[in-house]
């Protein structure tokens, strides 16, 4: 027996199983604020970098521009349109300032519409650019990207009108430039944002840690507090620096400790109450073999007593393992339907033994009651009432047993016709081992009904019967909840 | 009828060994849950009496592994668990029977001569408890099915014999009013329950001087007491 009795606070005092390890608050803070940030970094970098080469693009641009109109004020033409013929003065100090920094080479081209060389460097390839028809146009500039000599090059086309004193026509001055000075420009650029992003990112992190870590500290604190506590030490936790958000867990921190305290104090006193109750029956049982041994009764007689108290130390411990065993199945949770009348007909079978033996004027009147309980709960149940009920009836007299259901609960009522009892003992009785009832038995049967009926959801009260005018009996109703017939409900 | 009882706790085993002895067993012990494994095969009884918790192995693991083995003899299982998982296990794994301690001496060598009969063993001629029930001065002689009073035939209608014959199976006991009406009117159908109730008081009257009372409890069924 003590092996049940056993497990059942112990298990509570056990440390939790380990879980697969739950989500650090730390770690998702670090990543919820870190990984975002450095998505957005990245994607600020790409787009800095884009603006920066789109600016130095245009600014590059307008020098290509300014050296092709310097180009085109020194080109003379003679004669009209189709026949004009243009020719260049150019000289090669005006590409000059661009290569000072004798990075990028520069190349130019003037050529007429028609796409003849004019001066400078032939193979630089023609402005394939479309001349607009309309409107009329002074002079159109275009800027792209090409090849030459196998390089990638800029190239600025400017078409120039050009005027002089025998003629007019227009040219066509390309002016192409190899982008060294541009990629240059560009990776520095990109190491400057790239470097000021870097920094961004770290003194978040930074930060962030920071933040987290002191945010944190309460609870690894208190975590640390509850850990170093000795065993069984359940007074409440007391975190006066603990943030607000910490409050609730603390408070139902204490509550399950409160409980488990107050649990624990019922169980320390159920062990003494029961090793006590226990002795009782083994110190009986002591002086009733002492005294057969030095030959006080007869041996028959003495053995014959010694066995009816043998049977009520038994009865004491198995009433005091059905007490761990309700507790044990209301965890369990594994009950089906059952017919609380068939469960209580098949007790009082069992016990009509004991009924017949007293000659009592017995009467069971039920009707179907299907309840959600275990097996053994409901025989329990019954079996313990019905114990009560035949023990305290008079020989001869009568003891009645009712089921009776209305739409959603039963009532099982016993009756017997003994001497009733007090009101006050009544809220009492239902005590392990209360006084009222341990001289005529173990002191647990209605304890073990009110455990019971409690985890079957239902209740149960002792009332005394008045008949006449005086007390007829004891009732004890133990109500329980109806299952509910998934065929007869809507919902 | 040999008998191999498993018992770690001294005092129960001498004790269970005397009585079982002087009732007519012959009764072999054992305390350890290994060396039961070895006795078993070498005893060959016809019941094994088997305690759960041993040292060596525990009960459980030695009736897995004789079933294991193949050896067929039935096993009443005795332990101070008297919980329901323990009782599942211990008739899943095997057992025939269960009792849980502390038990009655005389329940324990009614449920052994039980497995025995079932293995069929035969018991001595002229010893079988099982052959015939008395209460009162009424003796009910199984294998005929006949009701003596004081040793002269009960004279009783076919359906009032049938009734104390199932009172019979279970003196003392109370036995439900639907299952007397299925033996005493065996596939009725247009019979109404309240029949049994006539049967029961003719019944009643003419067991006025057998030492035998019929009890009503109204609402469950009859029993058959002693007259006091």
């Amino acid at each position: 027996m003590s092996e049940t009795i056993g497990t059942v606070p112990a298990s509570a005092a056990q440390p939790a199983p380990t879980l697969p390890r739950a989500l650090s608050l730390r770690r998702y803070l670090l990543l919820g604020i870190l990984l975002p940030v450095g998505l957005f970094v990245v994607i600020n970098t790409w787009s800095l970098y884009r603006q920066a080469q789109i600016a130095a693009t245009t600014a590059y641009d307008r020098t290509l521009l300014a050296s092709a109109k310097s180009i085109s004020e020194q080109l003379d033409v003679e004669g009209y349109d189709d026949d004009a013929r243009l020719s260049a003065r150019v000289p090669y100090s005006a590409l000059e300032a661009f290569e000072a920094d004798n990075q990028s080479r520069i190349y130019y081209k003037v050529s007429n519409l028609a796409g003849e060389l004019v001066s400078g460097y032939s193979a630089l390839p023609r402005w394939q650019g479309r001349i607009p028809d309309k409107p009329a146009y002074a002079a159109l500039v275009d800027f792209y990207d090409d090849t030459y000599l196998g390089e990638p090059v800029r190239v600025a086309a400017l078409l120039q009108p050009v005027t002089g004193t025998g003629g007019r026509a227009m040219a066509v001055i390309q002016v192409a430039e190899t982008l060294e000075l541009r990629h240059t420009l560009a990776r520095q650029m990109l190491i400057d944002t790239l470097w000021r992003q870097a920094l961004l990112v770290g003194v978040i992190a930074l930060v962030v840690v920071v933040v987290v870590q002191r945010a944190t500290r309460p609870v690894r604190k208190l975590s640390a507090e509850l850990q170093a506590r000795p065993e069984g030490d359940l007074t409440p936790i007391d975190a006066p620096e603990a943030p607000r958000e910490l409050l609730p867990l603390v408070d139902a921190t204490n509550a399950v400790m409160n409980r488990l305290e107050h649990l624990l104090a019922h169980q320390k006193r159920f062990v003494r109450d029961a090793s006590h109750q226990l002795r009782t029956p083994l110190a009986v049982l002591k002086t009733q073999v002492q005294s057969a041994l030095r030959g006080d009764v007869e041996p028959r007689q003495a053995l014959e007593e010694i066995n009816e108290t043998v049977d009520r130390a038994t009865e004491l411990a198995n009433q005091m393992l059905a007490l761990a065993k309700v507790e044990q199945l209301r965890q369990q949770q594994d009950s089906g339907v059952l017919d609380l009348d068939e469960a209580v007909r098949a007790v009082a079978l069992d016990l009509s033994p004991l009924i017949a033996g007293k000659d009592i004027d017995f009467t069971i009147e039920t009707t179907p009651a299907p309840v959600v309980a275990h097996q053994w709960m409901l025989q329990e149940l019954a079996r313990n009432l019905l114990h009560n009920a035949i023990k305290h009836t008079p020989d001869g007299a009568s003891l009645a047993v009712r089921v009776v259901a209305d739409t959603r609960t039963v009532a099982l009522t016993v009756g017997d016709s003994g001497p009733g009892i007090a009101s006050e003992l009544a809220a009492r009785l239902f005590q392990p081992f209360s006084a009222g009832d341990v001289r005529n038995g173990s002191g647990l049967g209605l304890a073990i009904c009110r455990e019971i009926a409690e985890a079957l959801g239902g209740s149960i009260s002792l009332e005394n019967r008045i008949e006449r005018g005086r007390t007829g009996g004891l009732d004890a109703t133990v109500r329980l909840p109806l299952a509910r017939d998934p065929g007869h409900n809507p919902d | 009828m040999k008998l191999l009882l498993v018992e770690d706790n001294p005092t129960m085993q001498t004790t269970l060994q005397r009585s079982l002895s002087r009732r007519g067993m012959e009764v072999a012990v054992c305390g350890d849950g290994r060396l039961a494994l070895d006795k078993w095969p070498a005893f060959q009884p016809d019941v094994v009496v088997l305690d759960l918790t041993l040292p060596g192995l525990d009960g459980l693991q030695v009736l897995q592994r004789a079933r294991g083995k193949g050896w067929a003899t039935p096993v009443l299982i005795l332990t101070a668990r008297g919980t329901v998982g323990d009782r599942i296990i211990g008739l899943n794994t095997g057992a025939d029977d269960y009792l849980s301690k502390p038990f009655d001496l005389d329940e324990l060598e009614a449920r052994v001569r039980a497995l025995a009969r079932r293995a069929g063993v035969r018991a001595p001629s002229g010893d079988d408890p099982g052959a015939s029930v008395s209460l009162g001065n009424l003796r009910h002689d199984r294998h005929s099915g006949a009701i003596y009073c004081r040793d002269a035939v009960l004279d009783l209608a076919p359906r009032e014999l049938a009734l104390l014959q199932a009172l019979m199976a279970r003196p003392g006991h109370a036995v439900s009013k639907e299952h007397l009406f299925e033996q005493v009117f065996p596939g009725a159908e247009d019979v109404q329950y309240e029949a049994i109730e006539v049967v029961a008081y003719r019944l009643r009257k003419k067991l006025a001087h057998s030492g035998a009372m019929l009890v009503t409890l109204r609402g469950l069924g009859y029993l058959l007491k002693v007259a006091t």
